[in-house]
């Protein structure tokens, strides 16, 4: 009996809706990405926070043609890469819908949150090793929001050639620009405190 | 075994409480404690009907998951996760060894972890408290709380336990290498009781992943060893998974193998699936083989509402044992 009360009495203290339809057992961090994308961290710090109704309005304000699923929504974190106690910069892993599942790509984003580089952590898209070379990704490094938002219509505009014609690759693009955009807007939207106080202290 | 909740729920506080406070010293604020948590209310209720006895059984559950990452000036130092379920059989005929009759209730532990990260990246972190045994497929495929599951329990004897282990991610394999008491759910196992286990594999978000685990056990007496191979193939929204083991339990040989073929929608909200599971042992007097098929589905509705089947029969069992058919549903809901 006793038991149950104890059991209530914590529930009751760390009332907190956070949903999620898996257990948070499942939950790993994505520490070779963090290692991967800042070779020169020497730690990194988690900040968990809520991607809420108030950010899905904000992304559908800013994106109208885009939405959040319910997978979108709920706790996320962001990862703050750390040199020596020293923010170097942020890791935030999304996923998106594709035809081959979900595409989960750990993000590199600066401390301006323009795009760094990144990663897939997961893509059983075949076609993920186009998207995988120095050229495809020098599209996106450096690219902040509004300038991300230019190669949504036609990725390769700038080239006189495009960098591949695969049909799948050009779908992965399409998923790939997606989630970068969402990504930025966000965390600009649910850690914009963070963003502003997180340094080496917290 | 100490089934006494007294006990155990001296120890579940004292745990809890020193898990939030160790690493951090003392917590300075409520909100200090809510920060990088996660929590969640899980209640689900199954049926199973075991058609070959023409019965049905109930379980109810319900219970709390919580998982909280504890960070320092230096990063994060470690993660605790919570997962307590107060559990009630009705008429329940095949159930885990901890209850005492088809009819038990018992606080269940599933995972109740600290896992101490604040490590160089070449050193191990060090977990400790009831956790999963690092063996096979089970190891990388989360099937908490799920009907699906890869036959641990019956081919090890325990499917969690209280101990330590050491784990880490690297760039190209992963490992988790655990030593615990052998007492499963409670904390004063037998003397003689022992599990060690160790899995090594590649990261478990590639595409094809391949593992290899150890393991040795002795439970009530009865030992059990085992090797173990695993691979999993992803082939866009299908997949592959395999297990084989050998080995002994209380010196006859063992061999088992393990194959799974299922199917995720694009968003990944259903899940189909197909099993075969394959043991051949020898007994004292001769050579005897069981196969087990299952058939499942599995159905996420807006990260709430998870709602999955699954049918279970045997082609083959072992010599005095009946066949049995299980239809299994259960409705389970997290908020």
């Amino acid at each position: 009996m006793m038991t149950k009360y104890y059991l209530i009495t914590l529930l009751c203290v760390f009332g907190i809706n956070t949903v999620s339809a898996e257990a948070f057992c499942a939950l790993r961090d994505p520490v070779n990405s963090i290692y991967q994308l800042y070779p020169n961290a020497t730690s990194y710090q988690s900040i968990v926070r809520t991607v809420n109704q108030q950010t899905r309005e904000h992304i559908i304000t800013h994106l109208p043609n885009f939405n959040l699923h319910f997978s979108e929504m709920g706790r996320h974190t962001l990862y703050v890469a750390l040199q020596d106690g020293q923010k170097i910069g942020y890791i935030h892993v999304r996923s998106e819908q594709s035809q081959w599942g979900l595409v989960e790509v750990a993000w590199a984003l600066n401390l301006d949150l323009s795009v760094k580089d990144f990663v897939f952590q997961r893509a059983r898209d075949p076609s993920r090793k186009y998207l995988e070379t120095p050229d495809f990704k020098g599209q996106l490094i450096g690219r902040d929001f509004n300038t991300l938002r230019t190669l949504i219509d036609s990725p390769f505009a700038e080239f006189s050639t495009p960098l591949f014609t695969n049909k799948d690759a050009l779908k992965l693009v399409t998923v790939v620009i997606k989630s970068a955009m969402k990504t930025v807007l966000i965390t600009e939207q649910a850690w914009n405190d963070d963003l502003q106080t997180v340094s080496t202290v917290k | 075994m100490n089934n006494n909740p007294f006990i155990r729920t001296q120890f579940f506080l004292g745990f809890v409480f020193s898990c939030l406070i160790m690493p951090y010293g003392l917590a300075s604020s409520f909100d200090e404690l809510q920060d990088n948590l996660r929590f969640s209310i899980d209640v689900s209720a199954r049926s199973v009907n075991y058609q070959d006895v023409e019965q049905v059984g109930y379980t109810h559950i319900v219970g709390m998951d919580l998982h909280k990452v504890f960070t320092n000036r230096n990063g994060d130092v470690g993660t605790l996760i919570l997962q307590a379920y107060m559990t009630k059989l009705d008429n329940q005929i095949q159930h885990p060894s901890f209850f005492e009759d088809e009819n038990d209730s018992q606080l269940v532990y599933r995972i109740f972890t600290f896992n101490f990260t604040q490590t160089q990246p070449w050193q191990p972190n060090l977990k400790l408290g009831h956790l999963e045994i690092p063996y096979g497929l089970e190891h990388s495929i989360n099937t908490n709380g799920t009907l699906r599951d890869y036959a641990q329990g019956s081919n090890l004897g325990i499917k969690a336990d209280w101990g330590v282990s050491l784990n880490k991610q690297h760039q190209l394999f992963e490992y988790e290498i655990s030593t615990s008491t052998g007492g499963g759910q409670s904390l004063q196992a037998n003397d003689s009781s022992y599990v060690y286990s160790a899995r090594i594999g590649t990261p478990r978000h590639l595409n094809q992943i391949v593992g290899i685990s150890v393991y040795e056990s002795k439970l009530a007496n009865n030992t059990r060893r085992r090797v173990g191979l695993d691979a999993q193939h992803y082939w866009g929204l299908f997949a592959l998974f395999g297990q084989l083991d050998h080995g002994e339990n209380n010196g006859q040989y063992v061999n088992r193998g393990l194959m799974e073929f299922n199917w995720r929608d694009t968003r990944e909200f259903t899940t189909i699936y197909l099993q075969s599971i394959y043991a051949l042992e020898d007994s004292e007097l001769a050579q005897q083989n069981k196969l087990t098929f299952a058939i499942g589905a599995q159905l996420d509705y807006r990260q709430r509402w998870d709602f999955s089947g699954q049918f279970k029969w045997d082609h083959d069992t072992f010599n005095e044992q009946k066949k049995t058919e299980r239809l299994s549903l259960q409705l389970r809901y997290r908020f």
